[in-house]
């Protein structure tokens, strides 16, 4: 986002994923009620496979967890289906005034039990 | 103007823009509330504690101020993870010995405001230690009042503090090398090193931070805070 020249890499906790070996996963991102599929991979977490779908996470941190800009929401029956907040994310999403179904996107480790996925882009 | 300091300036502007809901009172209210945060922290690693423990610790007493959000993550790094680099994970189950040296480096968001600092501190009386630690704050200054007096550019000042740090015995770690803070998110403007910019850094907008090892990367030690002038640092 250096809009000026300057370009210093930004660390993140994010691997990169090996997508010529890692196992696709499917992702159906919506956004304004449009649906379309998003390259995704097993062992990466969604926030990366949103954020090379062009979709304008800011994901201050990094991926850590700490700054809640990469918040997205789940239809109901895959909400369940995702494993549970710990302590950290769910005391974040409480102070972001979550509504039920929302969680950090870098929260979420793809893997083969997500295929199908579907994820809504929050405003 | 000059055309060529009219592009700098152009520059500088660019990569020094704020929010809506920037302020000076409030940017002072945050490094105060941050500061404060690092030395609750400190008082409360022990010796025989873990570092993982710390780390939640750490979390638990910014959760207690109001600082839920961070726009970085929690370090407390104990022993020999003080010479990780920023973001890199810490070697686990380090535990404080009694005689040992721990860092924390935090990133409050504090309301709608971004907080930075960090800090160095000894359980013991070791030596080489405790002058990694003063080394770290000391150079800080050196660094801070060279800012301050002769108005050289982030990459001269990280270019002084390199040579610096030599003369201490002390190798600088650039991966840490001073950045935009504002009203969150700053990386929204710009989220690169003070280290490259070709400009004087202006107060209250960026932070500097001192990352120094042992050159056998045995240990190191951290400062970081806004880049204010002496009359902020009595």
């Amino acid at each position: 986002m250096a809009e000026v020249g300057y370009s210093v890499p930004k660390v993140s906790g994010e691997p990169s994923p090996d997508t010529a070996s890692a196992n696709r996963v499917s992702v159906t991102l919506w956004e304004a009620g449009q649906p379309r599929e998003v390259e995704a991979y097993e062992g990466e977490s969604l926030m990366v496979a949103l954020k090379r779908a062009g979709l304008p996470l800011l994901a201050v941190c990094g991926g850590q967890g700490a700054c809640g800009t990469c918040k997205v929401a789940f239809p109901p029956e895959w909400a369940d289906r995702l494993s549970a907040p710990e302590k950290r994310e769910l005391r974040l999403l409480t102070h972001l005034k979550s509504v039920e179904g929302e969680r950090l996107s870098c929260r979420i480790t793809l893997s083969a039990a997500l295929v199908g996925l579907e994820v809504d882009a929050c405003e | 103007m000059s055309a060529v300091a009219e592009k700098f300036d152009t520059v500088q502007s660019g990569l020094e823009k704020v929010g809506v809901a920037f302020t000076r009172e409030k940017m002072l209210k945050v490094r105060d509330v941050t500061r404060a945060a690092i030395h609750e922290i400190a008082s409360r690693c022990k010796p025989g504690m873990v570092e993982e423990d710390a780390v939640e610790m750490a979390k638990d007493i910014l959760a207690g101020h109001g600082m839920v959000q961070g726009w970085h993550d929690v370090f407390v790094r104990f022993g020999s993870n003080t010479t990780k680099t920023f973001g890199a994970p810490s070697d686990p189950g380090i535990v404080l010995g009694q005689d040992d040296l721990f860092l924390i480096d935090i990133g409050p968001v504090f309301e709608k405001w971004e907080g930075d600092g960090g800090d160095t501190f000894v359980t013991g009386s070791n030596p080489a230690y405790a002058k990694c630690a003063e080394d770290a704050r000391k150079l800080f200054h050196m660094v801070r009042k060279k800012w301050e007096k002769e108005k050289l550019t982030g990459k001269a000042l990280y270019d002084f503090a390199e040579s610096e740090a030599r003369k201490l015995g002390w190798e600088l770690n650039l991966d840490l090398s001073g950045h935009r803070i504002s009203d969150f998110p700053h990386a929204a403007v710009y989220e690169g090193g003070m280290n490259v910019v070709d400009f004087t850094p202006s107060p209250l907008l960026w932070v500097l931070e001192i990352h120094i090892r042992d050159p056998k990367m045995k240990f190191g030690a951290f400062f970081e805070d806004m880049l204010l002038d002496d009359s902020y640092f009595a």
